[in-house]
């Protein structure tokens, strides 16, 4: 197990290597002179000069790369052409926003996802599994500006009881920097109001964000119950007279869970893209949306930074779930146990 | 060299009355489901309405930049039946325009991509093991390791905002879906005997690639390519969506969503009707593939 996992991590690295010169290359086609937009038209030609000598703008494609490279080590991705700060110092800020929107959703995905595959597997034929079946077809193919214009349409207008933008109300302070998760430091503040009023702004945007992922969890984990339902074994415990619903979410979910926590780690991470949309439509100050307008001002150094942050977070949930499916497989379990 | 997946290759042989037996037995297994019926019917609905737009749709000149203010963000009526923009121009027309844009988005990704990625698929899997295959998977993991959206995004961010950049987009971020799925198949069956007897009798690669080992991975390849036109077109309408796409006065399903966002909640129908015109180009596609899977596979 020990070698598959080094094995592993090579070739994430590899593909991470690989990704930082995709990205590099794209973000140096970019047209127009990057110098010269970082420091305006009104800057004189020597200075404009300086700083392309400085960015080694003057230099061969590949000794760019590598000093852009080695600048990433150095932990110094640049300064971001419209915010005027280092781009280190702006992803630290929008990260934790875009994390706490998506930890909330995969939260909502991977309850939502699983209790609504049981429930759909249990009463399968029944109404609520036709409900539940056509909410999980709509999740999968309506695009999330769909849901956000319904759900925003819903609780931000007609039922007016959730916040349409941002992520405090008007009349509180931020919280003071511990994790960067709002509703978070205000609970370590004490705050309880501050952290409702965080949780009553993420909410709309979270849920829409785990729309899509609920359905596609809802549907695999129904399928997967509904084929381990006619095994033996639950026969079997039926036959001992043991509760129905014991059964369910005792022993036969977890034997189910495989292909569901897979494909959800796909979707958890892809929310990360869903984010982009998402934040830009409820107003959130994440990471998406910084990376969106990133895109939209043509601010090389904030667009190639930002997105070799979200490749190595997909990288890194990759990994992850790999490790999740072998610990919860016995039989990959006790492989590795006999390997070693 | 011919790498497009062709239709008809398999069935060329059979006679005449054969070939159509297997028509209608495939139209019957696609039929058994009455939900891929329904989205083979949205789907030639839209096809019906891209193509004879100018005809159908109430006011063909708002598809510009046309203003009319007298009319400007009317609800829904019966002389605008989805009602009208900011400045007057009726929704429902330029949705129905919108959708010729729309398909042309589907069908030129794919037109690009399935092609690309097939054929570097098929090489990768027959040659495997080799630093043909490896050096092309190594480069698809290079593009898969990031959601296509936000490379989609990057590659399309770089170029001037047009219908035929976002395809563009689109096609390099795509093409290494078909070459993953394509690798899978040929590398479960490139050992199987009539792949080794066509090796043995001497026929070049060429033929073995497309005539021998191609066919066998076509049904997979179509179910995906069904799907993918949903998806492709959600892509076109989410780049329009954030600016990226056709640009104005061309009628685009997500710039009218984008405009309308910012109406809500009084004229609702600004964003609501294209978005939802979206949503059902996408299930359309989504129901005919599972109809497409049901019709190719096997099991009856």
């Amino acid at each position: 197990m020990g070698i598959s996992i080094a094995k592993r991590i090579l070739t994430y690295v590899l593909v991470l290597f690989g990704l930082s010169i995709l990205i590099f290359v794209i973000a140096r086609v970019m047209p127009g002179d990057v110098a010269r937009m970082a420091l305006g038209p009104r800057t004189p030609e020597a200075t404009v000069e300086a700083l392309r000598e400085e960015m080694h703008l003057r230099d061969p494609i590949y000794t760019q790369y590598f000093y852009w490279l080695g600048d990433i080590f150095k932990g110094d991705f640049g300064v971001s052409i419209i915010s005027k700060r280092p781009v280190l110092d702006d992803i630290r800020i929008y990260l934790p926003a875009t994390m706490e929107l998506v930890l909330l959703s995969a939260v909502f995905t991977a309850f939502f996802g699983i209790v609504l595959g049981v429930l759909s597997a249990k009463y399968s034929g029944k109404w609520p599994d036709a409900i539940i079946r056509i909410f999980s077809y709509f999740g999968v193919v309506a695009p999330a500006f769909f849901w956000a214009v319904l759900v925003m349409l819903l609780f931000a207008y007609l039922i007016p009881i959730l916040p349409s933008s941002g992520r405090i109300g008007p009349g509180l302070t931020e919280p003071a920097h511990v994790t960067g998760m709002y509703i978070l430091d205000y609970l370590l503040a004490g705050n309880t109001a501050g952290a409702f009023d965080a949780l009553k702004h993420i909410l709309m945007p979270a849920v829409v964000l785990s729309f899509g992922g609920i359905s596609q969890a809802a549907r695999i984990t129904r399928t997967s119950m509904t084929e381990n339902m006619m095994k033996p074994y639950a026969s079997a415990e039926r036959a001992y007279g043991i509760p129905e619903n014991k059964i369910l979410f005792k022993y036969l979910l977890r034997p189910s869970l495989n292909s569901t926590i897979s494909v959800m780690a796909l979707d958890i991470a892809g929310a990360f893209a869903g984010a982009f949309l998402v934040e830009q439509i409820f107003n959130y100050p994440g990471l998406s949306r910084y990376c969106l307008q990133a895109m939209l001002n043509k601010d090389v150094f904030a667009v190639s930074a930002v997105v070799m942050v979200f490749g190595v977070i997909f990288i890194v949930m990759n990994f992850v779930t790999d490790i999740i499916i072998s610990v919860l497989d016995p039989r990959v379990r006790l492989a590795a146990r006999g390997e070693a | 060299m011919n790498g497009t997946p062709h239709a008809g290759e398999g069935a060329a042989a059979l006679p005449r009355k054969k070939r159509f037996e297997n028509v209608r037995r495939a139209w019957y297994k696609f039929s058994l489901s009455k939900l891929s019926v329904a989205g083979l019917v949205i789907i030639c609905a839209v096809i019906f309405v891209a193509v004879f737009q100018k005809w159908l749709s109430p006011y063909p000149e708002h598809v510009g930049a046309v203003v009319n203010f007298a009319e400007a963000s009317a609800p829904p009526s019966f002389s605008h039946p989805l009602g009208t923009d900011t400045i007057g121009r009726d929704i429902l027309s330029r949705i129905l325009f919108a959708f010729r844009g729309a398909l042309t988005m589907g069908v030129g990704v794919l037109a690009v991509v399935v092609p690309i990625g097939g054929v570097l698929g098929l090489v990768a899997g027959y040659w495997n093991n080799r630093g043909v295959s490896t050096f092309i998977m190594r480069l698809a993991d290079v593009f898969l390791a990031l959601p296509a959206l936000i490379l989609v995004l990057c590659v399309s961010s770089i170029m001037e905002p047009s219908l035929r950049n976002a395809m563009l987009a689109v096609c390099v971020c795509w093409w290494p879906y078909y070459t993953r799925m394509l690798f899978g198949i040929v590398v479960s069956i490139r050992n199987e005997t009539y792949v080794r007897s066509a090796e043995i009798l001497g026929a070049g690669y060429a033929h073995i690639l497309f005539r021998e080992i191609l066919p066998n991975c076509l049904a997979p390849v179509f179910t995906k390519m069904t799907l993918d036109m949903g998806w492709a077109i959600l892509l076109g309408a989410t780049l329009s969506f954030v600016g990226m796409g056709e640009q104005a006065p061309t009628p685009s399903l997500g710039a009218m969503v984008a405009d309308g966002i910012n109406y809500l909640p009084d004229q609702w129908w600004m964003s609501v009707f294209p978005a939802s015109a979206i949503m059902m180009i996408v299930l359309g596609f989504n129901l005919a593939g599972d109809g497409v899977k049901d019709m190719l596979s096997n099991v009856e």
